[in-house]
Protein backbone atom coordinates (compact mmCIF):
# COMPACT_ATOMS: atom_id res chain seq x y z
CA UNK A 1 0.00 0.00 0.00
CA UNK A 2 1.63 3.27 1.00
CA UNK A 3 5.38 3.52 1.57
CA UNK A 4 7.11 5.33 4.40
CA UNK A 5 7.36 8.47 2.25
CA UNK A 6 4.91 11.21 3.23
CA UNK A 7 2.02 11.64 0.85
CA UNK A 8 2.13 14.81 -1.18
CA UNK A 9 -1.39 16.15 -1.17
CA UNK A 10 -1.33 19.86 -1.77
CA UNK A 11 1.10 21.79 -3.91
CA UNK A 12 1.09 25.57 -4.43
CA UNK A 13 0.43 25.05 -8.14
CA UNK A 14 -2.60 22.90 -7.31
CA UNK A 15 -4.36 25.66 -5.39
CA UNK A 16 -3.86 28.14 -8.22
CA UNK A 17 -5.29 25.60 -10.65
CA UNK A 18 -8.24 25.22 -8.33
CA UNK A 19 -9.05 28.94 -8.44
CA UNK A 20 -9.02 28.84 -12.22
CA UNK A 21 -11.30 25.84 -12.11
CA UNK A 22 -13.73 27.64 -9.82
CA UNK A 23 -13.75 30.66 -12.08
CA UNK A 24 -14.61 28.51 -15.08
CA UNK A 25 -17.25 26.78 -13.06
CA UNK A 26 -18.85 30.09 -12.22
CA UNK A 27 -18.83 31.46 -15.74
CA UNK A 28 -20.18 28.35 -17.35
CA UNK A 29 -22.74 27.25 -14.81
CA UNK A 30 -23.85 30.04 -12.52
CA UNK A 31 -26.95 30.98 -14.51
CA UNK A 32 -28.16 27.41 -14.67
CA UNK A 33 -27.37 26.98 -11.00
CA UNK A 34 -29.53 29.95 -10.06
CA UNK A 35 -32.36 28.63 -12.24
CA UNK A 36 -32.10 25.24 -10.63
CA UNK A 37 -32.07 26.69 -7.12
CA UNK A 38 -35.14 28.76 -7.86
CA UNK A 39 -37.14 25.53 -8.11
CA UNK A 40 -36.19 24.88 -4.50
CA UNK A 41 -36.10 28.28 -2.76
CA UNK A 42 -38.54 31.13 -2.74
CA UNK A 43 -36.67 34.06 -4.22
CA UNK A 44 -33.89 34.86 -6.62
CA UNK A 45 -32.03 36.59 -3.82
CA UNK A 46 -32.10 33.44 -1.74
CA UNK A 47 -30.98 31.43 -4.77
CA UNK A 48 -27.99 33.76 -5.13
CA UNK A 49 -27.18 33.45 -1.44
CA UNK A 50 -27.26 29.68 -1.61
CA UNK A 51 -25.15 29.65 -4.78
CA UNK A 52 -22.57 31.88 -3.13
CA UNK A 53 -22.36 29.58 -0.14
CA UNK A 54 -21.97 26.62 -2.47
CA UNK A 55 -18.95 28.20 -4.19
CA UNK A 56 -17.40 28.94 -0.82
CA UNK A 57 -17.80 25.31 0.22
CA UNK A 58 -16.34 24.06 -3.03
CA UNK A 59 -13.28 26.22 -2.45
CA UNK A 60 -12.79 24.66 0.97
CA UNK A 61 -12.70 21.12 -0.29
CA UNK A 62 -9.52 19.43 -1.39
CA UNK A 63 -10.99 18.24 -4.64
CA UNK A 64 -9.49 17.93 -8.04
CA UNK A 65 -11.02 16.90 -11.29
CA UNK A 66 -12.59 18.09 -14.48
CA UNK A 67 -15.07 20.95 -14.55
CA UNK A 68 -17.65 18.50 -15.87
CA UNK A 69 -17.39 16.48 -12.66
CA UNK A 70 -17.24 19.49 -10.39
CA UNK A 71 -20.25 21.20 -11.96
CA UNK A 72 -22.40 18.20 -11.11
CA UNK A 73 -21.06 18.27 -7.59
CA UNK A 74 -21.68 22.02 -7.34
CA UNK A 75 -25.39 21.47 -7.95
CA UNK A 76 -25.44 18.81 -5.24
CA UNK A 77 -23.72 20.99 -2.67
CA UNK A 78 -26.09 23.85 -3.51
CA UNK A 79 -29.14 21.59 -3.25
CA UNK A 80 -28.01 20.40 0.19
CA UNK A 81 -27.52 23.96 1.41
CA UNK A 82 -31.03 24.83 0.21
CA UNK A 83 -32.48 21.84 2.07
CA UNK A 84 -30.72 22.84 5.28
CA UNK A 85 -31.98 26.40 5.05
CA UNK A 86 -35.56 25.31 4.54
CA UNK A 87 -35.29 22.81 7.35
CA UNK A 88 -33.99 25.41 9.78
CA UNK A 89 -36.51 27.97 8.80
CA UNK A 90 -39.39 25.58 9.26
CA UNK A 91 -42.21 25.28 6.79
CA UNK A 92 -44.12 28.40 7.68
CA UNK A 93 -44.71 30.52 4.68
CA UNK A 94 -45.86 34.08 5.00
CA UNK A 95 -48.08 34.83 2.05
CA UNK A 96 -47.48 38.55 2.34
CA UNK A 97 -43.77 38.06 1.80
CA UNK A 98 -44.42 36.22 -1.41
CA UNK A 99 -46.72 38.90 -2.73
CA UNK A 100 -43.95 41.45 -2.48
CA UNK A 101 -41.49 40.16 -5.03
CA UNK A 102 -38.03 41.63 -4.37
CA UNK A 103 -36.82 40.44 -7.78
CA UNK A 104 -39.09 42.79 -9.65
CA UNK A 105 -38.31 46.24 -8.25
CA UNK A 106 -40.82 47.87 -10.58
CA UNK A 107 -43.58 45.63 -9.24
CA UNK A 108 -44.13 47.13 -5.82
CA UNK A 109 -47.08 49.39 -6.55
CA UNK A 110 -50.56 48.66 -5.24
CA UNK A 111 -51.64 47.33 -8.67
CA UNK A 112 -48.99 44.63 -8.48
CA UNK A 113 -50.05 43.59 -4.99
CA UNK A 114 -53.65 43.48 -6.09
CA UNK A 115 -52.78 41.42 -9.12
CA UNK A 116 -50.73 38.92 -7.11
CA UNK A 117 -53.46 38.68 -4.48
CA UNK A 118 -56.05 38.09 -7.17
CA UNK A 119 -53.92 35.39 -8.70
CA UNK A 120 -53.54 33.65 -5.35
CA UNK A 121 -57.30 33.68 -4.86
CA UNK A 122 -57.67 32.09 -8.26
CA UNK A 123 -54.93 29.58 -7.52
CA UNK A 124 -56.66 28.54 -4.30
CA UNK A 125 -59.88 28.05 -6.22
CA UNK A 126 -58.22 26.08 -9.02
CA UNK A 127 -56.33 23.88 -6.56
CA UNK A 128 -59.71 22.84 -5.10
CA UNK A 129 -60.54 21.48 -8.54
CA UNK A 130 -57.72 18.95 -8.31
CA UNK A 131 -58.59 15.33 -7.47
CA UNK A 132 -58.12 14.72 -3.70
CA UNK A 133 -54.88 12.71 -3.69
CA UNK A 134 -53.37 14.97 -6.33
CA UNK A 135 -54.27 18.03 -4.26
CA UNK A 136 -52.91 16.50 -1.08
CA UNK A 137 -49.66 15.55 -2.81
CA UNK A 138 -49.34 19.07 -4.19
CA UNK A 139 -49.86 20.64 -0.74
CA UNK A 140 -47.41 18.23 0.87
CA UNK A 141 -44.75 18.90 -1.72
CA UNK A 142 -45.24 22.65 -2.10
CA UNK A 143 -46.13 23.79 1.42
CA UNK A 144 -44.49 21.12 3.55
CA UNK A 145 -41.43 20.40 1.40
CA UNK A 146 -42.07 16.69 1.58
CA UNK A 147 -40.13 14.57 -0.90
CA UNK A 148 -42.05 12.57 -3.54
CA UNK A 149 -40.76 9.36 -1.95
CA UNK A 150 -42.21 10.33 1.44
CA UNK A 151 -45.48 11.49 -0.08
CA UNK A 152 -45.72 8.14 -1.89
CA UNK A 153 -45.31 6.30 1.43
CA UNK A 154 -47.77 8.53 3.17
CA UNK A 155 -50.52 8.20 0.57
CA UNK A 156 -49.83 4.56 -0.22
CA UNK A 157 -49.14 5.17 -3.90
CA UNK A 158 -46.23 4.84 -6.32
CA UNK A 159 -43.60 7.56 -6.49
CA UNK A 160 -44.17 8.03 -10.22
CA UNK A 161 -47.84 8.78 -9.45
CA UNK A 162 -46.76 11.51 -7.04
CA UNK A 163 -44.57 12.96 -9.76
CA UNK A 164 -47.45 12.81 -12.20
CA UNK A 165 -49.73 14.55 -9.70
CA UNK A 166 -47.33 17.48 -9.38
CA UNK A 167 -46.98 17.82 -13.14
CA UNK A 168 -50.72 17.61 -13.73
CA UNK A 169 -51.44 20.10 -10.94
CA UNK A 170 -49.06 22.67 -12.39
CA UNK A 171 -50.42 22.14 -15.89
CA UNK A 172 -53.97 22.58 -14.62
CA UNK A 173 -53.19 25.76 -12.71
CA UNK A 174 -51.42 27.27 -15.69
CA UNK A 175 -54.21 26.40 -18.06
CA UNK A 176 -56.92 27.79 -15.77
CA UNK A 177 -54.98 30.98 -15.06
CA UNK A 178 -54.54 31.52 -18.78
CA UNK A 179 -58.27 31.11 -19.28
CA UNK A 180 -59.01 33.55 -16.49
CA UNK A 181 -56.58 36.05 -17.99
CA UNK A 182 -58.21 35.68 -21.41
CA UNK A 183 -61.67 36.16 -19.88
CA UNK A 184 -60.51 39.37 -18.22
CA UNK A 185 -59.15 40.61 -21.54
CA UNK A 186 -62.53 39.96 -23.15
CA UNK A 187 -64.25 42.02 -20.48
CA UNK A 188 -62.11 45.05 -21.18
CA UNK B 1 -47.43 30.49 -28.48
CA UNK B 2 -46.23 27.79 -26.16
CA UNK B 3 -47.81 24.43 -26.92
CA UNK B 4 -49.54 22.27 -24.34
CA UNK B 5 -46.85 19.64 -24.70
CA UNK B 6 -44.16 22.16 -23.94
CA UNK B 7 -46.00 23.33 -20.81
CA UNK B 8 -46.20 19.70 -19.70
CA UNK B 9 -42.50 19.25 -20.30
CA UNK B 10 -41.69 22.39 -18.33
CA UNK B 11 -43.88 21.21 -15.45
CA UNK B 12 -42.21 17.82 -15.63
CA UNK B 13 -38.80 19.47 -15.30
CA UNK B 14 -39.87 21.50 -12.28
CA UNK B 15 -41.02 18.32 -10.58
CA UNK B 16 -37.89 16.41 -11.54
CA UNK B 17 -35.49 19.10 -10.37
CA UNK B 18 -37.27 19.49 -7.07
CA UNK B 19 -37.03 15.81 -6.27
CA UNK B 20 -34.25 15.26 -3.70
CA UNK B 21 -33.43 12.09 -5.63
CA UNK B 22 -32.53 14.13 -8.73
CA UNK B 23 -29.17 13.01 -10.08
CA UNK B 24 -26.50 14.91 -11.90
CA UNK B 25 -27.65 13.15 -15.06
CA UNK B 26 -31.13 14.65 -14.56
CA UNK B 27 -29.64 18.13 -14.25
CA UNK B 28 -27.52 17.61 -17.35
CA UNK B 29 -30.62 16.45 -19.28
CA UNK B 30 -32.51 19.51 -18.10
CA UNK B 31 -29.73 21.84 -19.23
CA UNK B 32 -29.75 20.18 -22.64
CA UNK B 33 -33.52 20.59 -22.90
CA UNK B 34 -33.27 24.31 -22.00
CA UNK B 35 -30.54 24.86 -24.55
CA UNK B 36 -32.39 23.08 -27.34
CA UNK B 37 -35.00 25.83 -27.78
CA UNK B 38 -35.59 29.36 -26.44
CA UNK B 39 -39.25 28.41 -26.08
CA UNK B 40 -38.25 25.67 -23.66
CA UNK B 41 -36.38 28.19 -21.57
CA UNK B 42 -39.34 30.54 -21.69
CA UNK B 43 -41.85 27.86 -20.72
CA UNK B 44 -39.64 26.79 -17.84
CA UNK B 45 -39.27 30.35 -16.53
CA UNK B 46 -43.02 30.90 -16.65
CA UNK B 47 -43.73 27.62 -14.90
CA UNK B 48 -41.13 28.60 -12.35
CA UNK B 49 -42.98 31.89 -11.67
CA UNK B 50 -46.20 29.98 -11.23
CA UNK B 51 -44.48 27.59 -8.88
CA UNK B 52 -43.23 30.45 -6.75
CA UNK B 53 -46.67 32.02 -6.63
CA UNK B 54 -48.18 28.80 -5.32
CA UNK B 55 -46.09 29.23 -2.17
CA UNK B 56 -48.80 31.59 -0.96
CA UNK B 57 -51.54 28.97 -1.21
CA UNK B 58 -53.96 28.52 1.65
CA UNK B 59 -54.04 24.86 2.50
CA UNK B 60 -57.49 23.33 2.87
CA UNK B 61 -57.20 19.88 4.34
CA UNK B 62 -58.32 16.89 2.34
CA UNK B 63 -60.55 14.45 4.22
CA UNK B 64 -59.84 10.75 4.55
CA UNK B 65 -63.16 9.95 2.85
CA UNK B 66 -62.15 12.03 -0.14
CA UNK B 67 -58.79 10.28 -0.33
CA UNK B 68 -60.33 6.82 -0.11
CA UNK B 69 -62.89 7.56 -2.82
CA UNK B 70 -60.28 8.95 -5.19
CA UNK B 71 -59.19 6.78 -8.11
CA UNK B 72 -57.33 9.37 -10.16
CA UNK B 73 -53.75 8.50 -11.07
CA UNK B 74 -52.87 11.34 -13.41
CA UNK B 75 -53.47 9.53 -16.69
CA UNK B 76 -55.80 12.20 -18.02
CA UNK B 77 -55.92 15.95 -17.56
CA UNK B 78 -57.79 17.31 -14.54
CA UNK B 79 -60.35 18.82 -16.90
CA UNK B 80 -61.19 15.46 -18.40
CA UNK B 81 -61.36 13.84 -15.00
CA UNK B 82 -63.72 16.59 -13.77
CA UNK B 83 -65.95 16.11 -16.83
CA UNK B 84 -66.12 12.37 -16.29
CA UNK B 85 -67.25 12.92 -12.70
CA UNK B 86 -70.25 15.08 -13.59
CA UNK B 87 -73.58 13.46 -12.71
CA UNK B 88 -75.17 12.70 -16.05
CA UNK B 89 -78.89 13.11 -16.68
CA UNK B 90 -78.72 11.30 -20.02
CA UNK B 91 -76.31 8.57 -20.91
CA UNK B 92 -73.71 9.82 -23.37
CA UNK B 93 -72.67 8.03 -26.52
CA UNK B 94 -69.32 6.35 -26.44
CA UNK B 95 -66.72 9.09 -26.53
CA UNK B 96 -63.02 8.89 -27.08
CA UNK B 97 -60.84 11.94 -26.97
CA UNK B 98 -57.33 12.14 -28.14
CA UNK B 99 -55.40 14.93 -26.49
CA UNK B 100 -51.67 14.52 -26.80
CA UNK B 101 -51.98 10.82 -26.18
CA UNK B 102 -54.51 11.02 -23.32
CA UNK B 103 -57.88 9.40 -23.67
CA UNK B 104 -60.96 9.08 -21.54
CA UNK B 105 -62.63 5.72 -21.41
CA UNK B 106 -65.49 5.11 -23.80
CA UNK B 107 -68.82 5.41 -22.09
CA UNK B 108 -71.71 3.15 -22.90
CA UNK B 109 -75.44 3.78 -22.43
CA UNK B 110 -75.54 2.10 -18.97
CA UNK B 111 -77.14 4.05 -16.17
CA UNK B 112 -74.45 6.08 -14.40
CA UNK B 113 -76.37 6.09 -11.11
CA UNK B 114 -76.30 2.31 -10.82
CA UNK B 115 -72.61 2.34 -11.54
CA UNK B 116 -72.01 4.83 -8.74
CA UNK B 117 -74.01 2.82 -6.20
CA UNK B 118 -72.13 -0.37 -7.01
CA UNK B 119 -68.92 1.56 -6.76
CA UNK B 120 -69.78 2.93 -3.34
CA UNK B 121 -70.48 -0.56 -1.99
CA UNK B 122 -67.20 -1.85 -3.29
CA UNK B 123 -65.48 1.12 -1.74
CA UNK B 124 -66.96 0.48 1.68
CA UNK B 125 -65.63 -3.06 1.61
CA UNK B 126 -62.19 -1.97 0.55
CA UNK B 127 -62.16 1.07 2.82
CA UNK B 128 -60.57 -0.86 5.66
CA UNK B 129 -57.87 -2.23 3.41
CA UNK B 130 -57.40 1.17 1.81
CA UNK B 131 -57.06 2.74 5.25
CA UNK B 132 -54.20 0.42 6.07
CA UNK B 133 -52.77 1.22 2.67
CA UNK B 134 -52.77 4.92 3.34
CA UNK B 135 -50.72 4.43 6.49
CA UNK B 136 -47.03 3.76 6.16
CA UNK B 137 -46.64 0.05 6.56
CA UNK B 138 -47.41 -3.10 4.60
CA UNK B 139 -48.72 -6.24 6.31
CA UNK B 140 -47.20 -9.52 5.14
CA UNK B 141 -47.53 -13.10 6.37
CA UNK B 142 -44.59 -15.43 6.73
CA UNK B 143 -44.42 -19.04 7.80
CA UNK B 144 -45.96 -19.58 11.23
CA UNK B 145 -42.82 -19.34 13.33
CA UNK B 146 -41.67 -16.23 11.48
CA UNK B 147 -45.10 -14.64 11.61
CA UNK B 148 -45.12 -10.90 11.95
CA UNK B 149 -47.85 -8.39 12.70
CA UNK B 150 -46.03 -5.52 11.12
CA UNK B 151 -43.03 -4.91 8.89
CA UNK B 152 -41.64 -1.47 8.21
CA UNK B 153 -38.80 -0.57 5.93
CA UNK B 154 -37.49 2.92 5.43
CA UNK B 155 -35.91 4.49 2.37
CA UNK B 156 -32.33 5.68 2.33
CA UNK B 157 -32.16 9.23 3.60
CA UNK B 158 -35.40 9.47 5.60
CA UNK B 159 -36.20 8.68 9.20
CA UNK B 160 -39.75 7.56 9.95
CA UNK B 161 -41.93 7.98 13.02
CA UNK B 162 -44.41 5.27 13.91
CA UNK B 163 -46.66 4.16 16.74
CA UNK B 164 -46.89 0.46 17.51
CA UNK B 165 -50.06 -1.43 18.41
CA UNK B 166 -49.40 -0.98 22.14
CA UNK B 167 -48.89 2.76 21.88
CA UNK B 168 -45.09 2.69 22.02
CA UNK B 169 -43.41 5.25 19.78
CA UNK B 170 -40.57 4.36 17.46
CA UNK B 171 -38.40 6.52 15.26
CA UNK B 172 -36.86 4.30 12.62
CA UNK B 173 -33.67 5.50 10.97
CA UNK B 174 -33.12 5.67 7.25
CA UNK B 175 -32.41 2.45 5.37
CA UNK B 176 -33.64 0.36 8.29
CA UNK B 177 -36.06 -2.50 8.74
CA UNK B 178 -38.16 -3.40 11.73
CA UNK B 179 -40.91 -5.92 12.38
CA UNK B 180 -43.09 -6.78 15.35
CA UNK B 181 -44.95 -9.73 16.83
CA UNK B 182 -47.08 -8.99 19.83
CA UNK B 183 -48.41 -11.99 21.76
CA UNK B 184 -50.15 -12.36 25.12
CA UNK B 185 -47.15 -12.23 27.41
CA UNK B 186 -44.64 -10.41 25.27
CA UNK B 187 -44.14 -7.60 22.83
CA UNK B 188 -41.45 -8.68 20.36
CA UNK B 189 -39.69 -6.23 18.09
CA UNK B 190 -37.09 -7.31 15.53
CA UNK B 191 -34.61 -4.71 14.38
CA UNK B 192 -33.39 -6.43 11.25
CA UNK B 193 -30.89 -3.72 10.35
CA UNK B 194 -30.24 -0.02 10.87
CA UNK B 195 -31.19 2.06 13.86
CA UNK B 196 -34.29 2.82 15.93
CA UNK B 197 -35.18 4.89 18.95
CA UNK B 198 -37.90 3.43 21.17
CA UNK B 199 -40.16 5.16 23.68
CA UNK B 200 -41.82 2.20 25.34
CA UNK B 201 -45.35 2.37 26.69
CA UNK B 202 -45.33 0.93 30.17
CA UNK B 203 -46.94 -2.50 30.47
CA UNK B 204 -45.64 -4.67 33.34
CA UNK B 205 -47.59 -7.70 32.03
CA UNK B 206 -45.90 -7.58 28.66
CA UNK B 207 -42.18 -6.90 28.51
CA UNK B 208 -40.99 -5.05 25.43
CA UNK B 209 -38.25 -7.17 23.85
CA UNK B 210 -36.07 -5.89 21.02
CA UNK B 211 -34.22 -8.58 19.07
CA UNK B 212 -31.10 -7.57 17.14
CA UNK B 213 -28.78 -10.21 15.70
CA UNK B 214 -28.25 -12.71 18.53
CA UNK B 215 -29.06 -10.42 21.42
CA UNK B 216 -32.26 -9.32 23.09
CA UNK B 217 -32.99 -6.17 25.04
CA UNK B 218 -35.93 -6.11 27.41
CA UNK B 219 -37.63 -3.05 28.75
CA UNK B 220 -40.72 -2.45 30.84
CA UNK B 221 -41.22 1.28 30.41
CA UNK B 222 -38.19 3.10 29.14
CA UNK B 223 -36.61 4.99 26.25
CA UNK B 224 -33.61 3.58 24.44
CA UNK B 225 -31.72 3.56 21.17
CA UNK B 226 -30.69 0.43 19.27
CA UNK B 227 -28.25 0.37 16.40
CA UNK B 228 -27.64 -2.88 14.49
CA UNK B 229 -25.04 -2.74 11.78
CA UNK B 230 -22.62 -5.32 10.41
CA UNK B 231 -23.23 -7.81 13.18
CA UNK B 232 -22.63 -5.27 15.91
CA UNK B 233 -25.43 -4.05 18.16
CA UNK B 234 -25.18 -0.93 20.25
CA UNK B 235 -27.88 -0.01 22.74
CA UNK B 236 -28.01 3.32 24.55
CA UNK B 237 -30.52 3.84 27.33
CA UNK B 238 -31.84 7.36 27.75
CA UNK B 239 -34.54 6.66 30.35
CA UNK B 240 -35.24 3.80 32.73
CA UNK B 241 -33.60 0.38 32.61
CA UNK B 242 -32.97 -2.19 29.90
CA UNK B 243 -31.87 -5.80 30.46
CA UNK B 244 -29.58 -7.22 27.79
CA UNK B 245 -29.20 -10.94 27.06
CA UNK B 246 -26.44 -12.06 24.75
CA UNK B 247 -24.86 -15.35 23.78
CA UNK B 248 -21.91 -14.69 26.08
CA UNK B 249 -23.55 -13.00 29.06
CA UNK B 250 -26.57 -14.01 31.08
CA UNK B 251 -28.04 -10.71 31.94
CA UNK B 252 -26.63 -7.23 31.75
CA UNK B 253 -28.58 -4.47 33.43
CA UNK B 254 -28.27 -1.21 31.60
CA UNK B 255 -29.25 2.06 33.20
CA UNK B 256 -29.99 5.46 31.73
CA UNK B 257 -26.88 7.24 30.51
CA UNK B 258 -25.16 3.97 29.59
CA UNK B 259 -24.46 2.06 26.45
CA UNK B 260 -23.57 -1.53 25.65
CA UNK B 261 -21.93 -2.81 22.49
CA UNK B 262 -22.40 -6.45 21.54
CA UNK B 263 -20.22 -7.97 18.86
CA UNK B 264 -20.31 -11.38 17.27
CA UNK B 265 -17.10 -12.44 19.00
CA UNK B 266 -16.94 -14.29 22.28
CA UNK B 267 -15.83 -11.15 24.06
CA UNK B 268 -17.79 -9.77 26.99
CA UNK B 269 -20.02 -6.93 25.92
CA UNK B 270 -18.62 -3.52 26.79
CA UNK B 271 -20.61 -1.09 28.89
CA UNK B 272 -19.75 2.59 28.94
CA UNK B 273 -21.26 5.76 30.30
CA UNK B 274 -22.13 8.10 27.45
CA UNK B 275 -23.61 11.42 26.48
CA UNK B 276 -27.00 10.12 25.38
CA UNK B 277 -27.80 13.27 23.39
CA UNK B 278 -24.91 12.44 21.09
CA UNK B 279 -26.03 8.84 20.64
CA UNK B 280 -29.48 10.00 19.55
CA UNK B 281 -28.18 12.85 17.42
CA UNK B 282 -29.33 10.98 14.31
CA UNK B 283 -32.91 11.87 15.25
CA UNK B 284 -31.97 15.44 14.38
CA UNK B 285 -29.68 14.75 11.47
CA UNK B 286 -26.29 14.35 13.16
CA UNK B 287 -24.44 11.03 13.11
CA UNK B 288 -21.83 10.86 15.81
CA UNK B 289 -18.97 8.38 15.96
CA UNK B 290 -16.36 7.76 18.62
CA UNK B 291 -13.40 5.64 17.63
CA UNK B 292 -15.52 3.61 15.25
CA UNK B 293 -14.19 1.40 12.44
CA UNK B 294 -14.59 3.11 9.08
CA UNK B 295 -16.47 0.08 7.71
CA UNK B 296 -19.18 0.62 10.30
CA UNK B 297 -19.19 4.39 9.74
CA UNK B 298 -19.67 3.86 6.01
CA UNK B 299 -22.45 1.33 6.62
CA UNK B 300 -24.33 3.95 8.65
CA UNK B 301 -23.51 6.82 6.30
CA UNK B 302 -24.87 4.76 3.42
CA UNK B 303 -28.29 4.82 4.96
CA UNK B 304 -28.34 8.58 4.46
CA UNK B 305 -26.13 9.04 1.40
CA UNK B 306 -27.63 10.08 -1.91
CA UNK B 307 -25.24 7.79 -3.77
CA UNK B 308 -23.84 4.55 -2.32
CA UNK B 309 -20.29 4.54 -0.93
CA UNK B 310 -17.94 1.58 -1.10
CA UNK B 311 -14.45 0.83 0.14
CA UNK B 312 -12.19 -0.54 -2.58
CA UNK B 313 -10.22 -2.42 0.03
CA UNK B 314 -11.45 -4.15 3.20
CA UNK B 315 -8.38 -3.04 5.11
CA UNK B 316 -9.49 0.58 4.73
CA UNK B 317 -12.42 -0.30 6.95
CA UNK B 318 -10.10 -0.73 9.86
CA UNK B 319 -9.24 2.94 10.20
CA UNK B 320 -10.95 4.33 13.28
CA UNK B 321 -13.00 7.48 12.94
CA UNK B 322 -14.15 9.98 15.54
CA UNK B 323 -16.38 12.83 14.44
CA UNK B 324 -19.77 13.77 13.11
CA UNK B 325 -21.57 13.49 9.79
CA UNK B 326 -24.57 15.58 8.91
CA UNK B 327 -27.21 13.30 7.36
CA UNK B 328 -28.01 15.89 4.72
CA UNK B 329 -24.37 16.35 3.74
CA UNK B 330 -22.82 12.92 3.62
CA UNK B 331 -21.13 13.69 0.30
CA UNK B 332 -19.29 16.66 1.73
CA UNK B 333 -18.00 14.64 4.66
CA UNK B 334 -16.82 12.05 2.21
CA UNK B 335 -14.96 14.55 0.06
CA UNK B 336 -13.16 15.86 3.13
CA UNK B 337 -12.10 12.36 4.21
CA UNK B 338 -8.71 12.56 2.43
CA UNK B 339 -7.80 15.23 5.00
CA UNK B 340 -8.09 12.64 7.74
CA UNK B 341 -6.98 9.33 6.21
CA UNK B 342 -4.66 8.44 3.35
CA UNK B 343 -7.48 7.82 0.90
CA UNK B 344 -8.79 9.30 -2.30
CA UNK B 345 -12.41 9.57 -3.33
CA UNK B 346 -13.71 8.75 -6.79
CA UNK B 347 -17.14 9.33 -8.17
CA UNK B 348 -17.92 6.45 -10.48
CA UNK B 349 -20.08 7.03 -13.57
CA UNK B 350 -22.28 9.45 -11.67
CA UNK B 351 -23.73 6.68 -9.58
CA UNK B 352 -21.55 5.78 -6.63
CA UNK B 353 -18.56 6.78 -4.54
CA UNK B 354 -15.43 4.72 -4.16
CA UNK B 355 -12.89 5.16 -1.38
CA UNK B 356 -9.45 4.01 -2.41
CA UNK B 357 -6.04 4.04 -0.82
CA UNK B 358 -4.30 7.22 -1.85
CA UNK B 359 -1.29 7.01 -4.06
CA UNK B 360 1.10 9.93 -3.57
CA UNK B 361 2.14 12.11 -6.50
CA UNK B 362 5.75 11.07 -6.11
CA UNK B 363 4.84 7.38 -6.15
CA UNK B 364 2.63 7.65 -9.21
CA UNK B 365 5.31 9.60 -11.06
CA UNK B 366 8.04 7.11 -10.29
CA UNK B 367 5.72 4.33 -11.47
CA UNK B 368 5.71 5.80 -15.01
Amino acid sequence: MTSSKSNIVDQPAASQGRDELMSRLYHEHNQSLIRFLMTRVDSEQEARDVAQEAYVRMLQLHTHGAVSFLSGYLFKVAANIAIDRIRHRGTQRRASQLLINPDQPEATGPEFLVQAREQLILIDRFVQELPPKCRQAFYLHRLHDMSPADIASRLGIAKRTVHQYIVVALAHLRSRLEEAEAAKEDER
Amino acid sequence: MISNDRWMEAADWIARLRDPAATQADIADWLRWCASSPQNQDAFDQMQSLWRLTGGMQEKSVTLEELLADDYVGQVSVREWTTSKQPMSQPKAAVEQDDGGKRIAARTGSCPRTRRIVRRAALAASAAAALVGTLWFAVKEYREHERRDLIVETHVGTNRDLVLADGSAVTLGAGSRLSTRFVTGERNIYLEGGEAYFRVKRDPHRPFVVHAFDATFTAVGTAFNVRAEQGIVRVTVTEGVVDAHTSTADRIRLEAGHEVTVTRTKAEPRIVAVNTAQATGWLNGTLRFVDEPLSSVIATANRYARAPITLSDESLGEYHFTGTISTSNVDEWLLALPDVFPVSIDYENGRSWLIQPRVSQAESQSAR
